[in-house]
């Protein structure tokens, strides 16, 4: 038997750079820190937002005092002190939104250059649409005039608020109540911005549309809100990246994600999320918790999750998909990279509601350090889903004998017309594979992130191209220091 | 993570307090001691709500309106029963419970050097030293399994001396009465099976149709050191049982314990198999089907952990659902972080017959160690139309052809089954259970 | 220079002595082929050599064109232009032939201080290793060596070794496994890597490959040692008598 010590020996923590840890030196306007009815008015007050969404807040916030944190997730971590966050901070300049990239703050085009995504860039080479969220609000937005022309909205959710308030009562919190679960309640009381999206009836949305969520300021929690509409046979690819500084204390971000599809419709929606992990003690770093869900309501409506999830302390979320229209599709491609002390908590939930609905799972958890990686997932077959199909495969890879690999899948019939799977393994990464990549002049580093890569190849495939060379890349700067 | 709900605990509490002097061996203070522990433990935490993930799919609200009082022995009635149930030519002993009591007079308990086996009753008044140690030693994991403790009305103890192989299988009878209705049947057993001996044990649980009763059985089992148990079990419980069974096994170094289970009856039954492997090479395998329908609920809960290195473990189940069936699966797999070089397996397929029909499945895996195998599968899904036009065409009816395919798809995990009586009896019911119903 | 020098090499493997004391000298431009009975240290050479964890090196040295080869990482023996041809080559699932060796030929580059590869370079040489060892371009798609039959993964490492070219090559029983169709496309693709700068180490339990590729040397291992050594005629002569006609038991070792 050949000894694995030596490598276990050298599955010690170095170092792992956080590659995207600067601060943004910019004056920012904050409200007040902690959370009371004040705030949420001054929150508000700022987005010039009308009187019924400002009565929608104050209504959940009621409902989230009389809510307790739930602790039904296998993650450890010290609950937020809710009053010791700034709910509200805007880089100054935003008072006076940019009419064009050229007003932008210099400062903040140096940061997303950083990021490797500089605007410019992004508008000449690549042709996405972008949105940026900084902190909390939005600061630019490209390529709108092109997409309006189409009849694409793509705007900020406060602008949103104000300009098609219509499309926003219909639809806002129709998937995601305000009083859905804790974080998502406290979101919906304290929203300070995000992205609003309708793609309409027929149009295929000429672009990608994309969204980089960045947390600069220390103390902030980040509560952004999407809301996606895609109105009868149209569709449209969405991609959120998002990142923040390296920062001693641990920052809230919690988001709410809401699709609605109709009939024919289809959303892709891919994220790359690299906030920042906290450090090689497991100090500092992102708690990401975000409620994520898709209504596929209308026949033959389908919502694609791809998740690529390398960074944060905590993630604790679940992309979901209801299955209303007949016909319906939902499908999650999910990878999850823990390395240090990172936790995540992710998975889907596929409820099958209409008749022939059908949904595809696909989960690669890799842990590392002393992480702790857990699949959970719900499939549910409704009593009136007839030929119900599912497909799941959940894939663990363990790096070292310090972290833990979890699979809670929960299955959950009541129609015997359906037929589901569900599948699941976990291995780590063998000697031999490594030595075979080494012995081909690969660096250990270079084995495992060609290995890993290798492993969540079926998640990767589905990313767009523009996000899938980054993603790659950052598969293997999160395992950095892991092995050798 | 044990929700407390909103249970009163004091009707269990008083209603221990009124009948612990008339519990068997209730002279014995150390025995009051440990009943009246095992109480308290029990006030303390509840029954299990259904917030508790451990009973997601199984509701217990109805234990908390009524009490089951603790049964009575009762004077043998029938004798045909035993005839009825056990295996042609199996020769071992037969230990018989009626409404939770030993019965002496339908038991045949056989001598042999180095065996011991006895009614948990006999061995506390002829061992109470030994009992009290092994009552120490105990490990009740749950509040149920506390109650059980506190209320049992007796068990039974095998204990078998090194290097002994039992040459025939002992066959244990649960049977409860007409007169068990609203009562509870407790029984507390222990098995200890020493270095590189063997044994094997074939269980009924047994009760009338339309007789409302609780019973409670927990087994604590040791597998010695290169020691081997198979434990076979038929629960043909009738249509109003709760039933509630849990098996705790410790596993020794290159340790073997089977456990094969078929439930088919009550309407509440919950198997609870939580094997642990505590030194290298052990081995664990868990089989078993559950059957349902018109009001039955199974639930099969397992909680398999590997402690130490190079374990091998599986798990196979299969669930069968008609009308008005529902199921549970809720398998764990739990590999510790110096458990290297474990492999474990999990696999749980069910089959949904018609509307009304429930199935859940939630196989899990908790690991801690890199260098190990673990895998799990579940299905669900119904019958092929194709296979039973198949056999229509070759002459079945539609009710033949489904159970034929029934058993069939049951039959896969007994298939390994040495013991060719009790693969027969398995296949049997699973073959007979569709035909069987209205 | 001498290409390799292994002076005394003990080598154990989980507490287990597997080589005690082996000597072998290969000068460039020599094919060399070692021959044995099953378990007598024919493959923990060849990982000794090429550096697998799990193999200590207890006693004696292994110099590679002057430097002390034991000091270097499995990667960076790899950079000095060692190839090690797996008897059985390892899967690597979601990975392609192609992404493979494109990583392996910019790290061996990395590693010489060259820059990477040009794509298009890179394509051109790949397609044409592939078609001289006459394996179906699809091939290079799929995933490194998964699902690949015995005869192709043998073939894969024939494409692989032809493209990073190196100066020596250990080949640890690549024979085996083959039909005869096969075995004659991978002997063609050793024979294409002899050259007077180049050195083989053949490793084989049969001597049906040396009909194809002729050694200069033939040594037999046995035992952990290197009990006799000769020219190609040897591996004939153990052919016709076998191992026992040198006087080993081949169910010893």
């Amino acid at each position: 038997m050949v000894s694995t010590l030596e490598t276990r020996q050298t599955v010690e923590e170095v170092s792992g750079d956080y590659k995207y840890g600067f601060v943004t030196d910019i004056e920012m306007v904050k409200a007040p820190k902690g959370l009371n009815e004040d705030v949420i008015k001054f929150i508000s007050a700022k987005k010039k937002e009308p009187e019924w969404l400002l009565e929608w807040r104050l209504k959940a916030y009621k409902k989230w005092l009389t809510m307790e944190e739930p602790d039904w997730p296998m993650l450890d971590y010290k609950k937020p002190d809710f009053q010791d966050i700034y709910y509200y901070a805007a880089p100054k300049s935003a008072d006076d939104r940019p009419k064009s990239l050229d007003e932008v703050d210099p400062e903040l085009l140096k940061t997303y250059e950083k990021l490797g995504i500089s605007l410019q860039e992004q508008e000449v080479l690549s042709g996405v649409a972008v949105d940026i969220v900084f902190d909390s609000v939005s600061v630019a937005t490209t390529f709108r005039e092109a997409l309006k022309k189409r009849g694409v909205i793509f705007c900020s959710i406060s602008e949103a608020a104000q300009d098609y308030p219509e499309l926003m009562k219909k639809y806002l919190g129709s998937v995601v109540p305000a009083a859905d679960n804790f974080y998502a309640t406290l979101n919906s009381a304290v929203f300070t911005d995000g992205t609003f999206v309708y793609i309409p009836k027929g149009v295929r949305c000429p672009m990608e549309l994309s969204t980089y969520f960045r947390i600069n300021e220390a103390n902030t929690g980040q509560f952004e809100r999407t809301l996606i509409i895609a109105d009868e046979g149209s569709y449209v690819s969405y991609l959120e990246g998002c990142t923040a500084p390296m920062r001693d204390e641990n920052q809230l971000h919690a988001a709410v994600v809401e699709l609605i599809i109709l009939d024919d419709a289809e959303i892709k929606y891919s994220t790359v999320q690299n906030w920042y992990p906290g450090n090689k003690d497991g100090v500092g770093g992102i708690f990401n918790f975000v409620t994520k869900r898709a209504a596929c309501r209308g026949k033959n409506s389908k919502v694609s999750w791809t998740q690529v999830e390398t960074g944060s302390a905590i993630t604790w979320k679940y992309p979901s998909c209801l299955l209303i229209g007949d016909g319906s599709v939902g499908e999650f491609y999910s990878v999850a990279i823990t390395n240090n002390y990172q936790q995540a908590d992710t998975g889907t939930k596929m409820i099958h509601i209409g008749k022939n609905t059908s949904s595809t799972i696909i989960s690669k958890g890799i842990s590392a350090g002393k992480a702790q990686n857990i699949y959970r997932g719900l499939v549910k077959v409704m009593p009136n889903a007839e030929n119900t199909r599912n497909f799941t495969q959940c894939d663990s890879l363990l790096i070292g004998d310090e972290c833990g690999a979890h699979t809670v899948p929960y299955i959950e019939a009541k129609n015997p017309t359906a037929q589901l799977e569900h599948e699941a393994t976990t291995s780590k990464i063998s000697e031999e594979q490594l030595f075979y990549c080494l012995q081909r002049g690969l660096d250990v580093e270079e084995a495992v992130s060609l290995i890993v890569n290798g492993f969540c190849k079926e998640v990767m495939m589905q990313l767009p191209m523009e996000f899938a060379v980054e993603a790659q890349k950052l598969l293997g700067i999160s395992l950095e220091g892991s092995v050798g | 993570m044990t929700e407390k709900n909103h249970f009163d605990g004091r009707n269990y509490a008083n209603y221990f307090n009124a009948h612990r002097h008339i519990l068997p061996n209730a002279e014995l203070a150390w025995l009051n001691d440990v009943r009246a522990k095992a109480i308290s433990s029990f006030i303390e935490v509840g029954l299990p709500g259904p917030k508790v993930e451990e009973w997601k799919y199984t509701n217990l609200n109805l234990l908390k309106t009524t009490i089951y009082e603790t049964s009575e022995k009762i004077a043998t009635e029938n004798t045909d029963i035993i005839q009825k149930y056990a295996l042609e030519g199996v020769l071992g002993s037969k230990v018989v419970f009626v409404d939770g009591y030993f019965n002496s007079e339908l038991s045949d308990v056989q001598k042999q050097q180095g065996v011991v086996l006895t009614s948990l009753n006999e061995f506390i008044s002829a061992n109470p030293e030994h009992a009290e140690q092994v009552f120490q030693e105990s490990k009740n994991q749950d509040s149920l399994g506390e109650l059980n403790t506190a209320l049992m009305t007796g068990g039974f103890v095998l204990i078998i001396d090194e290097n002994i192989k039992l040459a025939e299988p002992i066959q244990i009878f649960h049977i409860a009465s007409e007169k068990s209705q609203a009562k509870s049947l407790r029984l507390k057993n222990f098995i200890n099976i020493k270095s590189t001996s063997s044994a094997q044990i074939i269980e009924y649980f047994i009760s009338p149709d339309n007789i409302d009763c609780w019973r409670q059985n927990v087994t604590e089992v040791i597998v010695g050191e290169k020691a081997k148990l198979e434990i076979y079990q038929f629960q043909q419980e009738g249509n109003e049982t709760i039933h509630m069974n849990q098996t705790l096994a410790d596993v020794k170094e290159s340790g073997n314990f089977k456990h094969y289970s078929l439930n088919i009856g009550g309407k509440i039954s919950r198997t609870e198999i939580k094997p642990t492997i505590n030194g290298l090479y052990g081995n664990v395998d868990l089989r078993g089907a559950f059957l349902g329908r018109n009001g039955n609920s199974h639930d099969v809960f397992t909680h398999m952990k590997h402690m130490k290195p190079e374990g091998d473990s599986n798990q196979s189940y299969r669930g069968v659902l008609d009308k008005g069936g529902k199921s549970a699966f809720q398998g764990k797999v739990y590999v510790a972080k110096d458990a290297q070089l474990t492999n474990a397996n999990q696999s749980n397929k069910n089959l949904l017959l018609d509307r009304g029909a429930e199935a859940n499945s939630k196989p899990e895996l908790l690991i801690y160690a890199d260098d190990v195998k673990c895998s799990h599968g579940t299905t669900v899904g119904e019958l092929d139309n194709e296979a039973i036009f198949y056999l229509k065409s070759r002459g079945l009816d539609q009710k033949a052809a489904k159970a034929l395919l029934v058993e069939a798809f049951v039959a896969e995990v007994f298939e390994d089954i040495k013991l060719q009586s009790v693969k027969s009896r398995y296949l049997e019911l699973a073959g007979s259970w569709l035909e069987s119903g209205d | 220079m001498t290409m390799l020098e292994i002076k005394n090499l003990h080598v154990e493997v989980a507490g287990q002595k597997i080589l005690k004391g082996l000597n072998l000298t290969i000068n460039p431009g020599e094919v060399h082929a070692i021959m044995g009975p099953n378990g007598a240290g024919k493959s923990t050479l060849a990982y000794a050599i090429c550096g697998k964890e799990g193999y200590e090196i207890t006693e004696g040295s292994v110099t590679f064109k002057g430097k002390n080869f034991l000091e270097l990482t499995a990667n960076e023996r790899a950079g000095e232009g060692v190839f090690l041809g797996f008897q059985y080559p390892v899967e690597i699932p979601g990975v392609s032939n192609m992404n493979f060796l494109k990583a392996a030929i910019n790290s061996l580059r990395k590693y010489r201080g060259e820059d990477d590869m040009a794509a298009v370079d890179f394509l051109k040489l790949i397609r044409a290793k592939a078609e001289e060892l006459e394996m179906k371009p699809e091939m290079l798609k799929r995933a490194v060596n998964v699902g690949f039959s015995g005869g192709e993964k043998k073939r894969n490492e024939m494409v692989q070794m032809a493209m990073l070219e190196p100066i020596f090559s250990v080949l640890d029983e690549t024979d085996s496994g083959l039909d005869i169709d096969a075995l004659r496309i991978v002997a063609d693709g050793i024979n294409r890597m002899r050259s007077p700068e180049k050195s083989i180490l053949v490793i084989t339990h049969y001597q049906r490959l040396l009909d194809y590729v002729v050694p200069d040397f033939v040594h037999v291992l046995a035992n952990g040692k290197i009990v006799k050594t000769g020219d190609k005629s040897l591996a004939l002569e153990l052919e016709k008598n076998g191992y026992a006609g040198l006087g080993i038991d081949e169910n010893a070792a």
